[in-house]
Formats: C-alpha cells, structure tokens, sequence
C-alpha cells in the first residue's frame, strides 16, 4: 500500500506492506540511523521520536505513524552534534552502535523530565543499551551536556 | 505476529463489526507483545485511531481508557500508588510509550506486573458488548470474549505499593506482589510464574508465610517454586512492617 509519512520535516510518498514496522519503512527509506538490535523492545537501538513520544520503531507499525511527526537523528544534526562531542570527550564512544537511539532518547528526555538528578536520567534511559561500556562515560557526559543546554 | 491486513476502525462499532465478521481477527493494543508471537493472523484490528487513551476520576473510582500506554500511567498524579510502582520497570520509556493497558490486561500475560497491581486494586473491566466483569473472573477463567475492552475502572484506595523482584532493571519480573487498602485488603501475586492470583481470606493477624501458603509458586527456566515464595514472602513481610495496612 501507498502512504505519506513525514520523516525530519519532508513529506515522504512510500510503499509499504500493510503490517510494516517504521524501523524498516525508515531503513527503506534510506534513514540508516535506525537499528535493527534485537528487535524485541528491549535494546533501544531503534529509538526514534513519534510527536514527540519515544518509541521502539522495530515494533511500531507504520500506519499508525500517519498523520505524525517522524523524527530521527538525522532530523536533528546540530544537536547530535553536540551530543556527540560530549560523549566522545569523555571517551565512552566505542563502536557507535547506539548511539543514535540514545542521542534520540536525550532528545525526548530534555522535554519529559523536570527533575535531572542521575538517577530520574537513568530511569529515563533504562531502555537505551550500550554493550561496550559500563555507562559511568555516557552518564558524565549526557549531565554536562544538559548543564550546557 | 503476521497480519495479512490491519484496519484502523474509527468507532467502536465499526471495530466491532470487525471482529464479529471475521473468524481470524485480532484486535492490536500497544501489538508489542503481539510482534513477538509466531502466528500468522487474517485481520488486525488496531484501536490507536478511537478515543480510548484517557484517565478520568470520579468521587469514588478512576476510569482508564483500555489504549492507555504505561508510560501516561507512570507519569500520572492521580492514579493508585500500586499502578504507578508496577509500571516502572516494565522494559524502558520507549516500550511504555507503546504498551497499552489493554493489551496487558487482554494478553493475560502471567509475566505482567500491572495485572498485579489491577487485581490487588479489584479492578472492574468494561467491555463494549458483555459491559462490564471483575479483573479477578476475567484472569481467572479461560474463556475468549470476542468483545472489545473500552476501559478498566479502579476503585480509589486509601493506601496501596507494589512489589516485584528482576534479574535485572526493565527485565520481566520472577515474582511480583501488590497491596491495596480501602474498604478492605486485597493482596495479589503474580508472575508466580503462572496468572496473577488474590490471595484468599485474609487475616490480619498472619505472618506472610501464613498469608501466602495456599498461593502456588512453580519453577521456569527463570527461578524455583521455592526461591519465588521466599521472595514474595520477604517482600510482603516487608510491606506489613511499615504497619500502615493494619491499623
């Protein structure tokens, strides 16, 4: 079936199969932030923004994203960016693996708490997985970075 | 789950209509569970484009629209403190962003945290077609509906926590336990690991052992029989010495 999607803005014509996930009508796409990790809801790889919501795209199915605002770290390079440079100072980059996924749940994070302390943050980010690091660089890094913001 | 086609009903007749009409129709809440079931359904019937995500309150009782997710729960100010606790764990923001109340409470799933905290509460579920039956009946017996799940009421309570011991934070839970106390105490257990249960006849002057010893605890791949009881014991007694049910 044909559907209009807005990704990052852009109004997008696409094919897709009536039970469709978004995270591989957005890899069709050629969004290739999105990550397909364990496809169970439970690594947050495939983390993007549905109106604002954080959500799974690996078990969100693309009719329901019709008529919603599609974000992914490509729709938000500048403050990616930042992101990014906050992590890598701290040297808790490694394979880059989820990073956009958790660069996306910042994202959404920023606008759904009141409260930063570490541990609401942690709770927040619970779903984001890194399997390379013990976390310690992303956390120093994700309350510097909110400091700044 | 594979479906050959999913409709997206914009009433609850339609949706209805839906369902009686087709044979192999399955009705879609949050569908994150669903994804992860190997079989192949004709028909979805996804709820996410009807009005049914809302909390609403009375003087005596909350109403909870069946497409509800988690996450509005998590973050609500109004609800039983027990659903708010039972939630908060269940995988992470994403995953709750998704998962509705509904498709927890209609999976009957026995791993679920929330269906703890609904028992303990005597949640009442309202149906579009057969109105409305006890979380207790629903969970309790085996039999298929074939109606809709329009809202899940709650009685308001004076005091009311949950309980639940993971291998791991937003991992499933080995056990869980939820009080609620208003006009009287309801205890339920579950992830036992079978369906959440009420715990019988309650007497205030019992210890948790002797509160929990008709409950039945089974071994999985995940812990023993055993180990699930001592936990959900430590985590009653825990509960009844801060005094605040009993008095």
């Amino acid at each position: 079936m044909e559907i209009m999607l807005t990704i990052n803005n852009q109004k997008r014509r696409l094919l897709i199969d009536p039970d469709e996930f978004l995270l591989d009508t957005l890899r069709k796409a050629g969004i290739k932030s999105v990550k397909r990790g364990c496809d169970t809801t439970s690594c947050g790889m495939c983390s993007i923004s549905v109106d604002n919501k954080l959500v799974n795209s690996c078990s969100y199915y693309t009719i329901r994203a019709i008529g919603k605002e599609i974000l992914t770290v490509e729709g938000i390079p500048e403050e990616a960016g930042l992101i990014a440079d906050f992590i890598t100072a701290e040297g808790a980059e490694q394979c880059g693996f989820c990073s956009p996924g958790l660069v996306m749940a910042i994202h959404t994070m920023k606008n759904d708490l009141d409260d930063f302390s570490l541990e609401s943050i942690k709770h927040y980010l619970a779903g984001n997985f890194c399997r390379c690091s013990g976390y310690e660089g992303q956390h120093r890094a994700i309350l510097k970075y909110l400091e700044v913001k | 789950m594979n479906f050959k086609e999913i409709v997206q009903p914009s009433s609850l007749e339609e949706a209805y209509e839906y369902l009686a009409n087709h044979q192999k129709a399955v009705i879609i809440g949050g569908g994150v569970f669903l994804k992860l079931q190997k079989r192949e359904a004709e028909l979805g019937i996804d709820l996410s484009r009807l009005p049914l995500s809302y909390l609403k309150e009375d003087e005596k009782e909350h109403h909870i629209g069946s497409m509800t997710t988690l996450r509005e729960i998590e973050i609500s100010s109004i609800l039983p403190q027990c659903m708010v606790e039972s939630v908060r764990q269940i995988g992470g923001v994403g995953l709750r962003n998704m998962v509705t109340i509904g498709g927890s409470v209609c999976g009957k799933y026995p791993f679920s945290d929330i269906n703890t905290a609904l028992l303990s509460l005597g949640a009442r579920l309202v149906f579009f077609k057969k109105g409305e039956i006890s979380m207790e009946r629903f969970l309790g017996e085996n039999y298929v509906l074939n109606d809709i799940l329009t809202s899940i009421v709650v009685p308001k309570v004076e005091y009311s926590t949950c309980r639940y011991f993971k291998h791991t934070y937003t991992d499933f839970s080995l056990v869980n336990l939820s009080v609620a106390s208003g006009e009287n105490v309801r205890i339920a257990v579950g992830a036992r690991p079978g369906r959440s249960v009420v715990v019988p006849d309650i007497n205030t002057g019992h210890t948790s052992e002797e509160l929990l010893a008709r409950i039945e605890f089974k071994d999985d791949i995940r812990g023993s029989g055993a180990y699930r009881r001592h936990i959900a014991e430590v985590m009653l007694t825990e509960i009844l010495e801060e005094g605040l049910l009993w008095k």
